[in-house]
């Protein structure tokens, strides 16, 4: 009997694990409307969230909010596995658009809510919206995912860099001239006060110092001899304003699904159709973008510039250097050099602006210089974050049919919500995040940030035009020259010009500024650019042994590997 | 390879004796894979001839049962009714109830649409142009056919037992007038066959949680899904062998992968030569450098034995990944090490950026200190098993240290260690957390020949890793945990059927 009444309890354990397993399995699928944003602006978006759920409570039918953090590229990767599960409103950046849009994870902005997106916001920001189609996928959010230039003004101050008359860079400028200025400052020490936040003594969970909101001024001496100059051409996004500045460029066909089926580069070489042989191309852009990415680092005498720090657009070393300013305490501070000027974008402004107290400045890009001296303007991508609505989320799939308008209408406001004024100038005091929408541009303090205005400027003088359907594209002029070689043979030559032809009237984007918006790089754009920049800052330095720039032939490989690898992507 | 006699063996110098073992080793393993094929027939008419003769017995059941047996075959129980036997002829129709709803219901739109996975896409509500109207989703379609087939499978052998139950009913009546019931089926269920009681829902989560995503991950293998198809937005379909040959040979065009396939191939190969270089390299350093460190603490000469054995062992009760991501810390451009060298007024060395070959030797060496302690705590307990007559009997005898070491020591250490070995081989091919934790699988320099997502360190395990985190290739990540299994049980047969431990195994006192 024992013996039975022990067997029976074994099946029966058993069927209770079962069933605990799949009740487990159940009690995750939560009836949570997800809202995806980054980590440091949870606090503010829970607070609106909660608002809106007050004003909202009768539609949400049960739901509640949910805040999560994720990184730029956070939001595509859980989309891509799970699109159901994934958020209902969540933010991104502009070059995820077509990604997300083909993983289902983008509701269309149109009717009414297009009409609230362009009324709103700033034209060039309902731009970025947009994909190939011409409809826009999105609701802008922030205007200020683009670099310009942060630096230290007494670094500069009293240099051939300096423009006395408005105390600040002057307007053209390169980086061997930044170098230079460093380094006629000698051996001299100057003084510069710096506005340092005062440590709790606490840490967070991430183990980082949290600081009071409370700031005391500190006179700071650094050896500007020694300070560093940054900018990150290990990454494609930063590489990338080299070649732009060169003339490079690219061009994406699409299908009528909006998918990529060709893309063009002329990033390495130029060449005309109906030519097959690469050798017979122009490499002018791609020995000019080797060139003038050498010489933002290697000085005139050919040695790399102590000056200069490199990074693959990591932001730790980065951090490393900024806490040089503020934290004369830290042990890591062992060999480390002032930070005199960074290349970088409006979320590192607050942490700059601490660093530097009041000598804290930003500017637009450096001049570019190839080896002959010839001059180009650095340019950047134009990137905005947007806010995107989930057609595919539990929400609104799990509903029935006929409330399903309804409840993507609710995300639809949810979305316009936030990306309303009152949010956007909470966002900007509490990270700095420059918006899109006209009314809190308008805001005095947003309007005379210093980032910002250098941000727009850099903007302003950007003038790469964006592709296809934004109105341009390619034409060439080919003519055969036939001449002899040393033998007396006839060798034929190819000698071709290209001339960008206006198409569709030649409308620049938006704001009539016409710049590059990162929405519709080739699939496979920015591991080759990242390559680019990380292989020639390593061979330079004598890092690898690869010969990608050892001699005129490998960098023509090269050159055309590159090429090849951005056009071979659409396929 | 040529068959010598022990007379001709003996004649041999130690040198030749050495080199004649070694190569016999290697050379006998092409035969050891063509014996393995040759067998496979026989393997598989073995496992075919069991199957068949499950069958066979269906065969006869249809074949001499009477109507009432064959009437099983479409309504399952129907035997058991016919015999009286009312409880497992209700579990038998309620089973082929619930069958045939949940074919109707669920199964059946899978199944029908596996072949081509879907061809309906989503699209919007052509009225509102914001609602989404459901299209097919590969991804379901593929897992739940996988499903269903399970449950056709089991539905099979439900249904032979059924007519085999109503045959067996019929030639038991004929003698015993009386077929078995319901109270002695739950009495064997209980008894004789608890053993299909207790593990009926094992088996189930067997199923449902491991062998239906194993064979829907194989399957993504076959298919384009990536992160150009993701569903439900888009369609995947099968495209044959060409991610196979993709990542072989290169040669594939279907691939609709992010770049061409050379490339591909490129990167594996590539990576599995490191990985193979890495798998040799760690497994070897540690055992020697591990069994060197037990017979020094081992030696009788040596004092404090304890204390060393519990410094090694401090070493493994910290958790690996623990250790590994401080010692990456450490070996930062800005870490300890670098900062010693700073204050002592030396060069810093970017230790796992600088180059490719610097930070493969920093790995193995971080590898010896994460592993040499479980080496010498194997090793340990092998030396103090040893008998010390051995060792007495060997010195009266006259024969060195050398000597004891190569004929006593040795043989006796490799006979325990040999299946481990291949256990830490295979460990080592796929030692995620080495690779991940102390590298992230790059030393940053970048090679444009390497397609997107791998490093020059990574490990196909890593590279497999990225590639479905980071990357959506899922279809050749698919290939690549294949080609890694394959690679995992080539060399673990291989070893494992020709160390002594397996062959010999009595030799072992």
């Amino acid at each position: 009997m024992k013996k039975t009444v022990t067997k029976i309890l074994c099946v029966v354990l058993s069927v209770l694990m079962m069933g605990g397993i799949v009740s487990a399995l159940a009690a995750c699928q939560g009836s949570v409307i997800l809202v995806w944003g980054p980590d440091d602006h949870e606090a503010i978006y829970k607070e609106y969230l909660a608002k809106f759920a007050e004003t909202h409570k009768d539609r949400l039918a049960g739901y509640k909010f949910g805040y999560a953090g994720s990184g730029d590229a956070g939001a595509y990767d859980a989309m891509s596995v799970d699109v159901k599960g994934g958020a209902g409103v969540y933010t991104f950046a502009n070059d995820q658009t077509a990604n997300l849009r083909n993983a289902g994870a983008l509701a269309v902005v149109n009717g009414a809510n297009l009409e609230w997106s362009i009324a709103n916001n700033s034209a060039a920001a309902v731009e970025s919206t947009k994909l190939s189609d011409g409809r826009s996928y999105a609701y802008p959010l922030q205007a200020d995912n683009g670099y310009y230039m942060y630096y230290n003004k007494s670094a500069f101050r009293g240099t051939d860099v300096w423009d006395e008359e408005n105390d600040c860079l002057k307007e053209e400028y390169t980086f061997r001239d930044l170098y230079a200025a460093l380094q006629s400052h000698g051996t001299e020490k100057t003084k510069y006060t710096s506005e340092v936040r005062i440590k709790t003594g606490e840490v967070d969970k991430n183990g980082k110092p949290i600081y009071s909101e409370e700031t005391e001024k500190r006179e700071v001496e650094v050896e500007w001899a020694k300070g560093v100059v940054s900018w990150p051409m290990g990454d494609s996004w930063y590489g990338s304003g080299v070649f732009f500045a060169v003339g490079g460029d690219y061009n994406v066909a699409y299908d009528a699904k909006g998918k990529q089926i060709n893309a063009d580069a002329w990033f390495g070489y130029t060449l005309p159709d109906g030519v097959d042989d690469w050798h017979k191309g122009d490499f002018t852009i791609g020995n000019n973008a080797v060139q003038c990415m050498k010489n933002t680092f290697v000085l005139a005498d050919g040695t790399v510039s102590t000056n200069y720090l490199y990074t693959d657009g990591n932001a730790a070393p980065l951090n490393d250097y900024i806490t040089y300013h503020t934290d004369f305490n830290d042990a890591m501070h062992w060999g480390k050099q002032p930070l005199a000027a960074v290349v970088c974008g409006t979320w590192k402004a607050k942490e700059l602006q601490l660093a530097w107290g009041d000598d804290y400045a930003a500017t637009v890009l450096p001049i570019l210089e190839n080896d002959q001296g010839q001059r180009f303007t650095m340019k950047n991508f134009a990137g905005y974050k947007n806010m995107g609505v989930n057609p595919n989320c539990a929400f609104v799939v799990d509903a029935p049919e006929s409330e399903r308008l309804d409840r993507l209408n609710l995300l639809h406001e949810l979305a316009q919500y936030l990306c309303g004024p009152e949010i956007s100038i909470a966002r900007y005091k509490a990270t700095g995040a420059g918006p899109a929408n006209l009314q809190a541009l308008a805001d005095p303090e947003i309007a005379n940030d210093a980032a910002l205005l250098a941000l727009n400027a850099q903007y302003d003088r950007v003038c790469v035009y964006p592709e296809g359907y934004h109105g341009y594209e390619y034409e060439f002029d080919v003519k055969e020259v036939t001449s002899q070689d040393e033998n007396g043979n006839d060798v034929i030559t190819y000698e071709f010009t290209r001339n960008r032809v206006e198409k569709n009237g030649g409308d620049p984007v938006g704001n009539g500024k016409g710049f590059r918006t990162q929405d519709s790089v080739p699939a496979n754009y920015w591991t080759p650019i990242q390559n680019f920049g990380n292989t020639l800052y390593n061979e330079l330095t004598g890092k690898t042994s690869l010969t990608n720039f050892a001699n005129n032939t490998s960098i023509m490989q090269y050159l055309k590997q590159l090429q090849g690898d951005i056009q071979n992507s659409a396929q | 390879m040529r068959q010598i006699s022990t007379l001709e063996y003996l004649s041999m110098s130690k040198a030749r004796r050495a080199w004649f073992k070694f190569s016999s080793f290697i050379l006998n393993i092409p035969r050891a894979i063509g014996r393995w094929f040759r067998n496979l027939p026989h393997k598989f008419g073995a496992f075919f001839g069991k199957i068949g003769g499950w069958f066979a017995g269906l065969f006869d059941a249809l074949r001499y049962g009477n109507w009432k047996t064959r009437m099983s075959a479409l309504i399952l129980g129907f035997g058991c009714f016919a015999y009286h036997q009312i409880g497992r002829g209700l579990l038998y129709l309620l089973y082929e109830i619930i069958f045939v709803l949940f074919m109707v219901f669920f199964g059946a739109k899978y199944i029908a649409k596996l072949g081509t996975l879907g061809d309906v896409a989503q699209v919007r509500d052509p009225d509102t142009d914001l609602v989404l109207i459901e299209g097919d989703n590969s991804f379901s379609i593929l897992l739940y056919s996988m499903l269903t087939i399970a449950v056709i499978v089991f539905t099979l052998i439900i249904w032979v037992k059924s007519i085999k139950d109503a045959y067996n009913n019929q030639l038991g009546y004929s003698i015993a007038q009386r077929a078995a019931s319901a109270k002695d089926d739950v009495g064997q269920l209980l008894n004789h066959k608890f053993h299909l009681t207790i593990l009926a829902f094992p088996s189930l989560t067997l199923v449902v949680f491991t062998i239906v995503p194993l064979m829907f991950m194989i399957l993504v293998a076959f298919t384009n899904y990536n992160r150009n198809t993701i569903p439900p937005a888009n369609l995947f379909t099968w495209v044959g062998f060409d991610n196979f040959a993709a990542v072989l040979t290169g040669q594939a065009k279907g691939l609709s992968g992010a770049q061409d396939a050379s490339r591909w191939s490129y990167t594996f190969w590539r990576i599995l030569g490191w990985t193979m270089e890495w798998a040799v390299l760690a497994t070897f350093t540690n055992l020697f450098l591990g069994m060197i460190v037990a017979l020094i603490i081992n030696k009788k000469s040596i004092k404090l034995k304890k204390f060393w054995r519990t410094c090694l062992v401090t070493v493994v009760a910290v958790p690996q990944f623990v250790s590994l991501l401080l010692v990456s810390k450490m070996l930062n451009n800005a870490g300890i090490f670098n900062s010693i060298l700073f204050s002592l007024g030396l060069p810093t060395v970017d230790w796992l950026h600088e180059s490719a070959s610097l930070a493969k030797f920093m790995i193995v060496v971080v590898n010896l200190w994460v592993g040499v302690p479980h080496t010498v705590l194997t090793c340990t307990g092998i030396l103090m098993n040893i008998p010390d007559d051995l060792y007495e009997a060997a010195k009266i005898d006259g024969a060195n240290p050398v000597k004891m070491f190569s004929k006593i020591t040795l043989p006796y250490m490799m006979f325990v260690l040999g299946p481990s070995l291949i256990t830490t081989f295979v460990g080592n091919i796929n030692n995620f957390n080495l690779i991940f934790l102390l590298t992230g699988g790059s030393t940053g320099i970048a090679d444009s020949r390497l397609a997107t997502q791998a490093g020059d360190l990574d490990l196909l395990i890593t590279w497999l890793y990225k590639l479905t985190v980071n990357g959506q290739q899922y279809d050749v990540a698919s290939v690549i945990g294949i080609l890694i299994f394959i690679v995992v049980a080539f060399f673990s047969l291989i070893v494992y059927s020709r160390i002594g431990s397996v062959k010999n195994e009595e030799d072992f006192q």
